[in-house]
C-alpha cells in the first residue's frame, strides 16, 4: 500500500513537471490577480492582505484541484483498477496536492511580499496554518473531485460543491492569517487550530470510507 | 388499515401543540419598573408594569425587594428582604408600590441589586430579577447593617391554571420553542435515517434504500429552511434583527448549502444508478459536515444563540415541564409528519420507477 502510494506520488509529481499545465495555470492566475490587485489598489493594508492571500489559495485550489482525476476517470480507468486500490490512488493525489497548495501558497506568499510588502509577524504560525489549510482544501477538494469526476460539467460541479464546504475551514483561515499579522488579539488559537485538525481529520475518515465505493463503479 | 395509526397520531399531535403551544396563556411577571434607582433612607415609590396580571385591590397585594447574598466586610450575609408599607392598584396590569428603604444597606458595597417579587393570590408570586439597584444615601453615610431588612417571604400564593413561563426577553415569542426547536430535532432524526439509508443503499445496492434517503432528505431540507426561517422570526424579537450574520445563522446557511448541492449533483449525473452511488455518497458526506457545522463550530465562537458560544442551553428554569408537555409532543408529531411526507415521495418514485421499467419492457 505504502510502496503504491509512494510510485503514484512519483508519477503525479513526473507528470506535472513534464507538463506543467495545472502549475502554470494556477500560477498565473494567481499571480494576475495579485498584480490586478497592485494595479486597481496601488497599496494593500494588511487586512486587505489576508484576505486576499486566502481567497487567491481557495481560488487556485478549486481550478486546480477540481480536474484531478480528468486523467483517471476516463479511459485509463480500467488500467487503474486493476493496477492500484482507490483508496492509495486517492492518499497519492492528496499528499501531491497538498505540496501542489504549499507550493502555490509560498508563490503567493512570496509575490504579494514583493509587490505590498510582507506584514506577516508571527511566521510560524502563519506557515502552521498555511500547511493546515492547504492539507484540509487537498483533502476535502480531491474527495470532491472525484465524486464529480463522473459529472456532466465536472469541474462547475466541484465549485458548487465544494464552496460550503470549504467555507468553515476558510473563515478558521483567515482568522488565524489575521493572528499571525497581529491584526487581532486572539487566546483561542489552540481551539481554532484544533478546529482546523477536527476539519481534516474529519475528511480522512470520510474519504476512508466512501472512496472505495466511489470508484468501485464505473 | 394496516399503518394508518401513526399517521392519525402524527396529525392529533400536530393539532395539539398548534392549539395548546398557541393558546395556554403565559404566566404573569414584571415587565417595566420605573424608576430603576432608589436611595436608601427614605419612603420610596415605584411604577410597577405587569404582564398578563390581573391586579383588584391592593390590600391582597405584596411586595418584597430582596438582595440577593449581600455582603458585609467580605463576609456573605443571609437572604434579606423588605416588605412593602402600602399597595396601589392604578390598572389590572398597573400597580404603584411604596416601600420605606431602611437608612443603612446591608452591605459594604455602597449599592446593592434588588429583585422585585410581587404576591398577587390571582395570579401567584412572580419575580424581575435584579430590579432595581439600591444605593446607599451620602447624606447618611455609615456602617452596613442589617436592621430592618429582616422581612420574610413567605405564604406565597400559587397560580391557577396552566401557564407558560414568562421571561421578559422573550415574552409570547416563548413559544417558538415548540416549533423553531421541534423542527430543528425532528430534522436531525429524519437527515440521521437518510444518511443510514444511504448507507444501506451503498453497502446492498438495492435502489429501494436511496429513494427513501432521497426522499428523506429532500424533507429533511425542507424542514431546515422552516426551521431556519422560524429562527430569523425569533431573531428578530430577541435579537432586533431577522439576520444578524451570526455564526450559528451563517453555519446554518452553509449546511443548507450543502444538502441543496445534493441535489444538483444528482441532477447533473446522466445514468440513474450513478446517480444513486454518487448521492449516496455525498449524503453520508453532508451528513458528517451537518454536526459540526450546527454543534460544534458555534460553540467555539461568540454567539447569541442558546446552546452555543458558551452560552446555556435553552432548558433549565426557561423550559419547565409544561413547556415540556407541548415541546416532546412536538418533536414526536414533526419527525411524524416529516416521515409521512417523505413516505410519499418514495412511493410516488417507486410508482415511476416501475412504470419506466413496464415501458422499457
Amino acid at each position: 500500500m505504502i510502496g503504491q502510494i509512494i510510485t503514484l506520488l512519483g508519477l503525479e509529481v513526473r507528470l506535472e513537471f513534464r507538463q506543467r499545465a495545472s502549475l502554470a495555470g494556477v500560477l498565473l492566475f494567481a499571480i494576475g490577480t495579485v498584480y490586478l490587485f497592485s494595479l486597481a489598489f496601488g497599496s494593500v493594508e494588511p487586512r486587505l492582505w489576508n484576505a486576499l492571500f486566502w481567497i487567491i489559495l481557495l481560488f487556485g485550489a478549486v481550478n486546480g484541484l477540481g480536474r484531478s482525476f480528468s486523467r483517471e476517470l476516463t479511459y485509463r480507468y480500467s488500467y487503474y483498477q486493476q493496477l492500484t486500490s482507490p483508496l492509495s490512488l486517492y492518499v497519492a493525489k492528496v499528499l501531491f496536492n497538498t505540496l501542489f497548495l504549499l507550493l502555490i501558497g509560498l508563490l503567493v506568499w512570496g509575490v504579494l511580499s514583493l509587490l505590498f510588502g510582507n506584514p506577516v509577524k508571527d511566521i510560524g504560525l502563519f506557515s502552521l496554518t498555511l500547511f493546515m489549510a492547504s492539507l484540509g482544501l487537498s483533502l476535502i477538494l480531491t474527495f470532491l473531485a472525484l465524486l464529480a469526476g463522473r459529472v456532466n460539467n465536472g469541474p462547475g460541479i466541484v465549485a458548487i460543491l465544494a464552496f460550503p464546504v470549504v467555507i468553515p475551514l476558510l473563515l478558521t483561515v483567515v482568522k488565524l492569517g489575521a493572528v499571525a499579522l497581529r491584526l487581532i488579539q486572539q487566546t483561542s488559537t489552540n481551539k481554532d487550530l484544533l478546529l482546523l485538525f477536527g476539519v481534516d481529520l474529519l475528511a480522512i475518515g470520510l474519504a476512508l470510507l466512501l472512496v472505495p465505493s466511489l470508484w468501485k463503479e464505473a | 388499515m394496516k399503518g394508518l395509526w401513526w399517521k392519525v397520531l402524527a396529525l392529533l399531535l400536530m393539532l395539539y401543540v398548534v392549539l395548546a403551544g398557541l393558546l395556554i396563556p403565559l404566566k404573569s411577571g414584571i415587565q417595566s419598573v420605573e424608576p430603576m434607582q432608589l436611595t436608601a433612607g427614605q419612603q420610596q415609590t415605584i411604577r410597577v408594569e405587569g404582564y398578563n396580571t390581573h391586579f383588584e385591590s391592593g390590600e391582597e397585594i405584596r411586595a418584597w425587594l430582596r438582595l440577593g447574598s449581600p455582603r458585609v466586610e467580605g463576609k456573605e450575609g443571609r437572604d434579606t428582604a423588605i416588605l412593602s408599607n402600602s399597595v396601589k392598584v392604578i390598572g389590572v396590569q398597573d400597580l404603584s408600590i411604596s416601600f420605606q428603604v431602611p437608612a443603612y444597606l446591608p452591605t459594604s458595597d455602597g449599592a446593592a441589586r434588588a429583585s422585585l417579587i410581587i404576591d398577587n393570590p390571582k395570579d401567584g408570586a412572580f419575580v424581575l430579577p435584579e430590579a432595581i439597584i439600591l444605593k446607599q444615601s451620602e447624606a447618611l453615610a455609615g456602617p452596613p447593617s442589617p436592621q430592618g431588612w429582616s422581612s420574610q417571604i413567605e405564604n406565597l400564593s400559587a397560580s391557577s391554571g396552566i401557564t407558560f413561563p414568562f421571561r421578559g426577553l422573550l415574552a409570547e415569542t416563548i413559544r417558538n420553542q415548540y416549533f423553531h426547536v421541534s423542527l430543528w430535532f425532528s430534522l436531525m432524526i429524519l437527515m440521521l435515517a437518510a444518511a443510514v439509508y444511504a448507507a444501506r443503499f451503498l453497502i446492498s445496492g438495492r435502489s429501494e434504500f436511496d429513494r427513501r434517503s432521497e426522499a428523506l432528505t429532500k424533507v429533511g431540507l425542507a424542514f431546515g429552511m422552516l426551521g431556519l426561517f422560524t429562527g430569523m422570526v425569533w431573531a428578530n424579537f430577541t435579537w432586533g434583527k431577522p439576520w444578524s450574520g451570526d455564526v450559528k445563522q451563517n453555519m446554518t446557511a452553509i449546511a443548507l448549502l450543502i444538502y441543496l448541492a445534493y441535489f444538483v449533483l444528482r441532477a447533473s449525473v446522466a445514468s440513474d444508478q450513478q446517480a444513486s452511488r454518487i448521492g449516496a455518497a455525498y449524503n453520508i458526506f453532508a451528513f458528517a459536515m451537518l454536526i459540526p457545522l450546527l454543534y460544534i463550530i458555534p460553540r467555539m465562537r461568540a454567539s447569541l444563540h442558546p446552546g452555543a458560544g458558551g452560552n446555556p442551553g435553552f432548558g433549565g428554569e426557561d423550559l419547565d415541564s409544561t413547556m415540556r408537555m407541548v415541546f416532546y409532543p412536538g418533536i414526536i408529531g414533526f419527525t411524524l409528519v416529516g416521515l409521512w411526507l417523505a413516505q410519499l415521495s418514495w412511493r410516488t418514485a417507486r410508482l415511476k420507477h416501475k412504470i419506466q421499467e413496464r415501458l422499457l419492457g
